[in-house]
C-alpha cells in the first residue's frame, strides 16, 4: 500500500506491481474505457523471452536456480496533451501479448499528473482489490487442509 | 535486485527514440545489404528505405544506426568515440539492442568513429584477434563523408582493391580519411588471418572492406 507521501518511484513501483498481478480479464475491463481514447507509439513491441527465476532455500541460504519462466515485455510511448512525452514499460509472466500492452500504456498514463488521481481510483485500486480477494480466496481452501505438525507430535507421543 | 544493467533509467526512457518499425524484417533487409557487402567488398550497398523508416537515431546517422541495431545485441560490446555519440545515443543503442558499452576501444567487438576522427593509430588500438581465435578481431565502422565507386568529390581518397569477393580489382573513392589511414591498413595485411573488418557507411549506403581485401591507395 502506498500513501501520498512515498516517492515518485516507489509508487510507480507499487503501481507496476499491482498491474503485473492483475488477472488478465479484470485489467482489460478496467482498462478498455480509459486506454481507448489516448494513442501510443511502439518503443518495443512486445518480446517473449525466458527469464530464470532464482531462489534461496527457507529465503536465507544459498541462492541456487529455480527454473525458467516466460516473460513478455515491451514499452510504449505517449505525448500527453501539455506536451510532456513519457514512456511506460510493461513487464508480466506469461505469454499474453496484449496484457503487456495493457500494462505499459496504463504505466505511462499514470506518470501524467493530470491522470493520475483518475486512474488510481478507477483502475489501480479495484485490481488491487482483485488480486487481494483471489489471494484471500486461495488461503481460505488451503487453510482447510493445513496439518498442525506441534499438535501432531505429542499425539504420537 | 539491482537496476538491469544497461538499461537506461526509467526517467530518460521517455526520451528515447524509436528502433525498428518492424524489427525482424528491417533487421533481415539490412543484414543481407552487410552480408552483400561484405562478400563483395568495395562495391556500395544502398539500405533498402523500408529499413530506415521510422528510426529516431539520436545524434547519429540513419543509416549507420540501422547497421548497428542490426549488429548489435546483449552479447556484443560496443565502443563509440564519444565525440560522436552523446550520452542520448548510448542509451538509444542499450535500449534497442541491450549492448555493452565499453569505455576502451581495446575490448570492444564494435568500434565506430567519425571519419575525421579516426587517426591511423586506430588499426593498432583495437583487438585484431588472436591465431586461434582469429574471428574474435574487431570491426570498425566509420561514418565516412563521401562514398563512391568513381571519385567526384576532389577531396576522396581513389582506392584499388583486390582479393576474394573481387575478380580482377574494385575501385572505391572514399572521402574523409587520408592514406596514412589505408597504408596503416595496408600494413595489417600481414597479421592475417588477424585483422580488422572496416565497415564504411555514408547516409544510407555503405562498403566493406574485410580483413581479407588488399587495399592499394591510387591517389
Amino acid at each position: 500500500m502506498t500513501h501520498p507521501s512515498s516517492s515518485p518511484q516507489a509508487r510507480r513501483a507499487d503501481w507496476l506491481r499491482v498491474l503485473a498481478r492483475a488477472p488478465s480479464a479484470e485489467l482489460a475491463r478496467l482498462a478498455a474505457p480509459v486506454l481507448g481514447e489516448y494513442r501510443f507509439e511502439w518503443l518495443r513491441t512486445p518480446e517473449q523471452g525466458l527469464m530464470m527465476v532464482r531462489a534461496r532455500i527457507g529465503n536465507t541460504g544459498d541462492r541456487f536456480n529455480l527454473g525458467e519462466a516466460t516473460v513478455t515485455r515491451c514499452a510504449v510511448r505517449h505525448r500527453a496533451a501539455s506536451g510532456e512525452q513519457v514512456a511506460g514499460v510493461g513487464h508480466v509472466l506469461g505469454l499474453d501479448t496484449l496484457r503487456a500492452e495493457r500494462v505499459a500504456q496504463l504505466d505511462a498514463l499514470l506518470q501524467i499528473e493530470a491522470l493520475y488521481a483518475l486512474l488510481w481510483r478507477n483502475v489501480v485500486e479495484p485490481l488491487r482489490e482483485c488480486r487481494a480477494q483471489i489471494d484471500r480466496d486461495e488461503r481460505a481452501r488451503t487453510e482447510a487442509s493445513r496439518v498442525r505438525f506441534f499438535t501432531l507430535q505429542p499425539e504420537a507421543a | 535486485m539491482s537496476a538491469v544493467m544497461g538499461q537506461p533509467s526509467v526517467d530518460r526512457l521517455a526520451t528515447v527514440g524509436r528502433g525498428f518499425a518492424q524489427p525482424v524484417h528491417a533487421a533481415q533487409q539490412a543484414f543481407r545489404a552487410l552480408l552483400e557487402a561484405m562478400s563483395r567488398p568495395g562495391r556500395v550497398q544502398v539500405l533498402p528505405e523500408p529499413v530506415l523508416a521510422g528510426i529516431e537515431p539520436p545524434g547519429l546517422a540513419r543509416g549507420l544506426t540501422a547497421l548497428l541495431l542490426t549488429l548489435l545485441d546483449a552479447e556484443t560490446s560496443l565502443w563509440i568515440e564519444p565525440a560522436l555519440a552523446g550520452a542520448d545515443s548510448l542509451d538509444y543503442l542499450r535500449f534497442h539492442t541491450g549492448v555493452r558499452t565499453l569505455s576502451d576501444a581495446g575490448d570492444a567487438a564494435f568500434v565506430v568513429c567519425s571519419a575525421d576522427r579516426a587517426p591511423p593509430a586506430i588499426w593498432s588500438a583495437l583487438c585484431a584477434g588472436t591465431d586461434e581465435v582469429p574471428q574474435s578481431g574487431a570491426t570498425l565502422l566509420v561514418e565516412v563523408p563521401a562514398l563512391q565507386a568513381q571519385a567526384t568529390a576532389a577531396a576522396s581518397t581513389r582506392l584499388r582493391l583486390q582479393g576474394p569477393g573481387i575478380e580482377n580489382t574494385q575501385a572505391l573513392a572514399v572521402g574523409g580519411l587520408d592514406s596514412a589511414f589505408w597504408r596503416a591498413r595496408a600494413a595489417l595485411e600481414r597479421e592475417y588471418p588477424r585483422g580488422i573488418d572496416l565497415i564504411l557507411c555514408c547516409g544510407d549506403t555503405l562498403a566493406a572492406i574485410p580483413r581479407t581485401t588488399r587495399v592499394t591507395v591510387e591517389g
